[in-house]
């Protein structure tokens, strides 16, 4: 009895795993990832894993078993199988077979050998990096693979019996037409994944693309053709049986990706890694970024064996603990990023306020202008579709003070 | 304190163009002299406002007094008076070489002389001061002191083959600039018979001492009790103390006496009373005639400066005020926009005192400033006989009511050399200059004289200038008078709605061109929103430019897990931050960015 009460009083918790190394950059890419030699890559396995165990030492409020785990990158599958193997094997302990485990693949470097590991240490669900279906547009990103690569491998990993399968696409690409971006569109709705995941290309600072696109070296869509691609993302994936349940992300019913809905919901996660970031107790935290950093603060600490995470995690750069407005911000702007919007009186539980009152003109104004709808009936707030588009613009609204 | 026979006073003031080295050499003088440490020696002593040393230049005259001991073993006091370094401080720069008896002129050993060199040396030459030229920078590899001292003797006709080779930088050959004041700088002459002289060559409002005059004594003695008078402006009041300028210090003294420079303090509120170029003198033995040059400045300049927050409004009053009380030359009144609300019309010399007391506001007061578009005093000539001066847009009568409008005019110089002359001119010529001549100083440097509109010049002129002649050209005005001009009103209305403060007037034939550029200019700043914006720019009810704002159609982050969230926030914190500095006007939103961006137009 005692027992179980205070297994109802812990709290959910997923982990991320970074894998910072690919092949070569692509062209688009701002992740932290580059490329490595193959001792470095084992000798940061090495510290990520006693990163893990540091971390694991001061998880007393939660839960043994993961709800979801995710390791990205980067490009995980840049590893090599045991390596992959290593890591499945010590984090084996907190994973059933309730557990989301989902690996990001890139179809430039997967071998029978990660297959056949990934079934070993527990991986349920893939995310698969295509892009386009269409290999200039591919090279044109600076990807490493084609989309024959792609194909063959979403086979593969369906022989494999991989029954959760994500596509990233991305449209928005330079020289893409309305077109190809359909092509590209049928050709994964052929395959029948259960989730895609479709993000216009965003051009980000510090990258390639970024220095083309200030020298006018980039042949980007115009605002028209934005749209036409984005209004056909929706009407061919709503024909397909997929729903739009967040602003980028679409899936079969039941088929939504539960790992990323923890952070919309603002639940509690380890990141472990590479410039990997956390939110635990309320504390938002990140690992360093640099190397050499990140290396002194797993070894130092590591060694100190301390069981508070807060001490543990005060010592890094980047740590905040959230003050209760930031904590009511994030509601807003990362619930609301999921189409069925956040509850009323879910707000009401976490803060002890009423919505309204909080956010008495911002709610009002932009249900006036469209972009809110207030459903009265499930008491819920959410995103129509023109505000989905506009999302930045009423989300900033929320931000206190 | 001994009293100082006047043979043993050196007053002399260091003329220079921008960047040529004066705070630095004046720097080196004080250290050299020994009178303060190294540690009290902060890093440029004279340009003591914060916002002088980033801009690199002297916006208040500064002075020192400092006791040098020459190689002839005796010692000598030598007052340095500091001479603000910008055109639009010209007549500021005439009072304090009227204090002097000599003036060091520092020139740059790799660019030579400037057109405010010369301008400023002329300025020397009229006042009889004793030029004693100085090259400096000889430490920069492209330094040719052989070149600019020939230059200086055929283009200024002074001596220059004893001036001392220097680095102000490293210290080199300070010495040598410290003997020749002593040998060359005139002593004083004053007689100290006669009654009390003295010229006000600055003033300054201190909380504690009320204003601090500072000045140059000609004639006679002052001493604590007596009665002083100011001239010009008949301002009396009782002195209570008197003394001279240590470095960043006032030292109280016994009496100033003829030949010396120092302060007086009478408990006045006002610089308003002690104004720049007036003579002090005793009120029951006054001297038979005040010293000559004495102008009121007038304000040249005027804009509208508005709180971006409304209920700033009392703050803005009260930090102009606080400005008035050290700057004769600031002037506001009270106005109202339909666009930004309460603000005041405010007057300044140029441009850069415009920037300099906006920068201050926002800078030591806090305030969020929106400005109008900077514009000068036109003289509108009513079909009634009337004349009246308008300086806001918004004031200007109906076009029925006007008979004609004057503006005022300035002739400028320009020094450039030769490559750019063909550009300089074509730029005079776009800002409706009139070609007065040409004078070449060397064979490959040029003196252009042009007549120009001072509104052609208050924008970016300077900017233009720079970037036309990648640096090289430097520019010298002053006021010419009134010159008739066909002048309109240009109106921005945004979302069909006038903007009063975007408001401003020009001449007819640049009506179009910039009408055009301020709706393309405004188009950049205003951002989206949820429906179309028109912009339009028109003369009376004639629409001259047009562009759109379109409508926003995506503002969405498509990706945000679990590393991004951190970022996710600062991105909506600086979008929240940015509405917070719109106005709304109607239904559109405003950046109070676009009232600025639309003043500098010709950036590109």
């Amino acid at each position: 009895m005692c027992l179980n009460s205070m297994k109802n009083n812990l709290k959910d918790i997923s982990l991320y795993i970074h894998i910072p190394f690919c092949v070569r950059k692509c062209l688009y890419c701002d992740f932290l990832s580059f490329p490595m030699s193959e001792e470095k890559k084992e000798s940061y396995v090495d510290i990520l894993l006693k990163e893990f165990e540091m971390w694991e030492r001061t998880l007393s409020h939660h839960r043994e078993i993961f709800k979801t785990v995710f390791i990205g990158g980067g490009t995980p599958t840049c590893l090599k199988p045991e390596l992959l193997r290593t890591i499945g094997e010590r984090i084996k302990r907190h994973i059933s077979s309730e557990t989301e485990f989902t690996i990001e693949v890139n179809p430039g470097t997967l071998t029978d050998e990660h297959i056949e590991v990934f079934k070993d240490i527990g991986v349920n669900r893939i995310s698969l990096g295509l892009q386009s279906a269409q290999n200039t547009e591919l090279q044109r990103l600076g990807r490493i693979h084609s989309y024959e690569d792609f194909e063959n491998n979403y086979k593969k990993l369906r022989a494999a019996g991989f029954t959760n399968i994500n596509v990233d696409i991305m449209s928005d690409i330079p020289g893409q037409s309305p077109q190809s971006y359909k092509d590209t569109l049928q050709k994964v709705l052929e395959l029948e994944p259960e989730h895609i995941s479709a993000y216009s290309l965003i051009i980000e600072p510090g990258t390639p693309f970024f220095d083309m696109y200030e020298n006018g070296e980039l042949d980007i869509a115009d605002e028209d053709t934005d749209r036409d691609m984005y209004a056909m993302t929706k009407s061919l994936l709503a024909k397909k049986g997929y729903n739009r349940y967040e602003i980028s992300n679409y899936s079969k019913k039941g088929r939504e990706c539960i790992h990323n809905i923890v952070y919309w919901n603002g639940g509690d996660y380890l990141g472990v890694g590479l410039g990997a970031s956390s939110y635990v107790n309320g504390m938002r935290f990140a690992a360093p970024a640099d190397f050499d950093e990140y290396e002194k603060f797993v070894r130092e600490n590591y060694l100190k064996k301390s069981k508070e995470l807060t001490e543990i995690a005060s010592n890094l750069e980047e740590s905040e603990v959230l003050t209760e407005d930031k904590k009511i911000e994030e509601f807003m702007f990362l619930g609301l990023r999921l189409t069925e919007g956040i509850y009323i009186n879910v707000f009401r539980e976490r803060f002890g306020k009423d919505i309204f009152e909080v956010y008495p003109d911002a709610i009002r104004k932009h249900i006036e202008e469209g972009l809110l709808v207030h459903d009265r009936e499930k008491g819920r707030i959410y995103f129509s579709d023109i505000g989905l588009d506009l999302s930045n613009y009423v989300l900033s609204d929320f931000i206190i003070g | 304190m001994e009293k100082i026979d006047q043979s043993h006073i050196r007053n002399f003031c260091i003329i220079a163009h921008i960047d040529h080295g004066k705070s630095t050499l004046a720097d080196r003088i004080i250290e050299k002299t020994g009178l303060l440490t190294s540690r009290e020696m902060q890093a440029q002593v004279l340009d003591n406002m914060e916002l002088e040393r980033e801009r690199g230049i002297t916006i208040k005259a500064q002075t020192v007094r400092i006791v040098y001991k020459a190689k002839n073993g005796e010692e000598y006091i030598f007052n340095l008076i500091d001479t603000p370094g910008h055109v639009d401080f010209n007549y500021e720069v005439s009072r304090s070489l009227a204090a002097c008896e000599g003036a060091i002129l520092i020139v740059d050993a790799a660019q030579g002389i400037e057109a405010q060199t010369l301008a400023n040396c002329y300025l020397a030459l009229d006042h009889d001061l004793e030029i004693m030229p100085v090259i400096n920078k000889i430490d920069l590899p492209s330094a040719e002191p052989e070149r600019v001292k020939a230059e200086i003797e055929d283009v200024i006709g002074l001596e220059a083959e004893d001036a001392p080779l220097i680095s102000a930088k490293t210290g080199v050959n300070i010495e040598q600039v410290l003997e020749q004041i002593v040998s060359k700088i005139p002593a004083p002459s004053g007689d100290e018979a006669s009654p009390f002289k003295a010229l006000i060559f600055d003033s300054l409002y201190d909380a504690y001492k009320g204003v601090i005059i500072f000045c140059r004594v000609f004639d006679g003695t002052v001493k604590k009790g007596q009665e002083i008078l100011m001239m010009a402006t008949g301002a009396k009041a009782e002195v209570v103390e008197v003394g001279i300028f240590g470095a960043g210090q006032f030292i109280p003294a016994d009496e100033l006496s003829a030949g010396m420079v120092g302060y007086i303090t009478a408990s006045l509120k006002n610089v308003q009373d002690t104004r720049v170029g007036d003579t002090v003198t005793l009120a029951q033995n006054p001297c038979a005639e005040a010293l000559p040059g004495y102008k009121k400045v007038q304000p040249m300049v005027y804009c509208g400066l508005y709180p971006a927050d409304g209920a700033k409004y009392q703050d803005l009053r009260d930090a102009l005020e606080k400005l008035q009380l050290n700057d004769a030359a600031l002037q506001f009144e009270a106005e109202t926009s339909i666009a930004l609300g309460f603000g005041f019309r405010c007057g300044f010399l140029g441009l850069l005192h415009l920037e300099i007391i906006q920068e201050r506001l926002e800078r030591e007061y806090n305030l969020d400033l929106v400005t109008t578009a900077p514009g000068v005093i036109y003289h509108v000539y009513k079909t009634n006989g009337e004349m009246i001066e308008v300086t806001n847009p918004s004031n200007l009568p109906d076009p029925s009511e006007i008979e004609h409008m004057e503006e005022p005019m300035v002739s400028a110089e320009i020094m450039v050399t030769k490559e750019f002359v063909g550009a300089i001119m074509s730029l005079c010529q776009e800002r409706r200059g009139v070609y007065i001549g040409m004078e070449y100083m060397e064979e490959t440097r040029a003196l252009l004289k042009y007549d120009l509109p001072l509104n052609e010049i208050i924008y970016d002129f300077f900017d233009a200038l720079k970037s036309r002649s990648r640096g090289y050209a430097s520019l010298d005005y002053e006021m010419k008078g009134y010159m008739p001009s066909k002048l309109v009103k240009l109106d921005i209305l945004i979302n069909k709605e006038e903007i009063d403060a975007l408001s401003f007037i020009l001449h007819a034939d640049t009506a179009y061109e910039r009408g055009r550029k301020m709706c393309e200019k405004l188009k950049k700043e205003i951002p989206r929103q949820l429906f179309e914006i028109p912009i339009q720019a028109a003369v009376g009810s004639k629409i001259i430019a047009r562009e759109t704002v379109k409508a926003m159609r995506k503002d969405v982050l498509a990706k945000c897990y679990g590393g991004d969230i951190s970022r996710k926030r600062k991105l909506l914190e600086k979008q929240k931050e940015g509405k917070k500095r719109m106005r709304q006007f109607g239904n559109v939103e405003i950046p109070q960015q676009a009232f600025m961006s639309v003043l500098k137009l010709d950036e590109e």
